[in-house]
Formats: C-alpha cells, sequence, structure tokens
C-alpha cells in the first residue's frame, strides 16, 4: 500500500459531450477516500468547458460545474482552467472581460484562468498525473 | 513499468497505438468506451496481456455491459481498484 500520494489531474473532455469530465470526477473522489491528496486539477481544451459558471443543466442531472465547486469546497484542491483555451471558447473571468471589452464573464473562483507553465508545474510536483480524455 | 488507460472502443487508433506500447510488465486499464471489449471475449489482448488488463466496472454498469463481463469471466476493477492500480505506477498514460 501506498498512502499520501499527490494526484495531478489533467481534463480535456467537455461536460455532456464527452465522458471524461465524469470520470475524473468520480476518480478525484476515489483518490480521496484511499486516503491520498490531490494537487489540482487542470482543465484543457474542450475540458475548459467544466468551468463555465452559467451551466444550468436539468435538475435531475448532475452539475459538474457544481459538482468541482463542492470538490474545492471540501478538499481544497485548486481547478485551474488554460486560460488561451478558454478565451478562445467563450470563456472569461471578470478581468479578463474587462480586459476584452466584453459585457458579461462566466468563470469566477474556485476556477482560475492561468497559463500552461501551471500545468507543468502540476505535472512536476504530482507523484501521480492521469490524464481523463 | 507503465499503466496505460484506454478510453475508445477496442478497434480504434488509439487502441492499435495502446497494443503497440503496451509492455511485458505493463497493465492496461478499460475505461469509457473501451469497456464494450466486454462483448468481445475473443479479442487477442485480452489473453496477450492476462491478469494484467482490466474493464472498469461503473463504466460497464453505465452501459449495460456489466452482466455479459461477468458472464465472459472477463477481470473487473471499480473506482476503489483504479486508485489502488495507479498506485503500483508511477507512470500513467491514457490512450484517447
Amino acid at each position: 500500500m501506498h498512502h499520501g500520494l499527490h494526484y495531478g489531474l489533467l481534463v480535456m473532455g467537455a461536460p455532456y459531450s464527452s465522458p471524461a469530465p465524469h470520470s475524473a470526477l468520480r476518480f478525484a473522489h476515489a483518490i480521496i477516500a484511499r486516503g491520498h491528496k490531490i494537487a489540482g486539477v487542470f482543465f484543457y481544451h474542450d475540458g475548459v468547458h467544466n468551468g463555465a459558471s452559467l451551466m444550468a443543466p436539468p435538475q435531475d442531472e448532475l452539475n459538474l460545474h457544481e459538482a468541482w465547486r463542492e470538490l474545492n469546497q471540501q478538499h481544497a484542491i485548486p481547478l485551474d482552467i488554460c486560460i488561451a483555451a478558454a478565451l478562445r471558447r467563450g470563456l472569461m473571468s471578470e478581468s479578463e472581460a474587462q480586459r476584452h471589452g466584453q459585457p458579461a464573464f462566466n468563470v469566477a473562483p474556485p476556477f482560475e484562468l492561468t497559463g500552461l507553465g501551471q500545468l507543468l508545474d502540476l505535472q512536476q510536483r504530482a507523484d501521480r498525473f492521469i490524464t481523463f480524455a | 513499468m507503465m499503466l496505460h488507460i484506454l478510453t475508445k472502443t477496442p478497434d480504434s487508433s488509439a487502441s492499435i497505438e495502446m497494443q503497440q506500447a503496451v509492455g511485458e510488465q505493463d497493465s492496461v486499464l478499460l475505461i469509457e468506451e473501451a469497456v464494450s471489449a466486454a462483448l468481445d471475449p475473443a479479442w487477442a489482448v485480452w489473453e496477450q496481456h492476462q491478469s494484467r488488463i482490466f474493464l472498469l466496472s461503473e463504466d460497464l454498469i453505465a452501459r449495460g455491459l456489466a452482466s455479459i463481463a461477468v458472464d465472459n469471466e472477463l477481470p473487473m476493477l471499480d473506482m476503489d481498484g483504479f486508485v489502488a492500480l495507479t498506485e503500483q505506477y508511477a507512470k500513467i498514460v491514457t490512450w484517447y
């Protein structure tokens, strides 16, 4: 048995079109249940859509955005979104929306827009790094 | 030593690429679309990597394939088993 490993997760699929986010979320809960830690989750490519705060699926369906937020609240896990991938797909924080002269924003804490340096840092810090795509 | 995670069907290009890369001490975990491998117990990869290849049971159940996997006596792991497998392998690659 290995105890106290640090995991890094990379999520590359969009909610409701790819099974990847749901797999990653279930895996994240299983990691914690086995006594390990999650160093961070990085959302890249279509995975950035997990950070869309205006997501409003029917009430009998899992709200993946809300589920990631809860994971962050319960276990203080960083949720980082690739800023370049996000801007391309119309996802912006309040400060980015101001910078681009946009009237609205749809990325808010605990999700943070960040660069690929953060991904490389997570890959280096984590004992185990797993891609969900 | 490496853990290979396949997310696409057994006949996908991701699967073909993975099959060329799996070493003798490696393990294989089939998740998401890859659990459709349960429908084909004659798939050569089952025997090639015997005792080192597994289906994710949650994804079998979600796709209505769990009883077929049981009938075909194919090896399964649940999410907890998935994490346990990642404890054994420092290197993990996902094929998609």
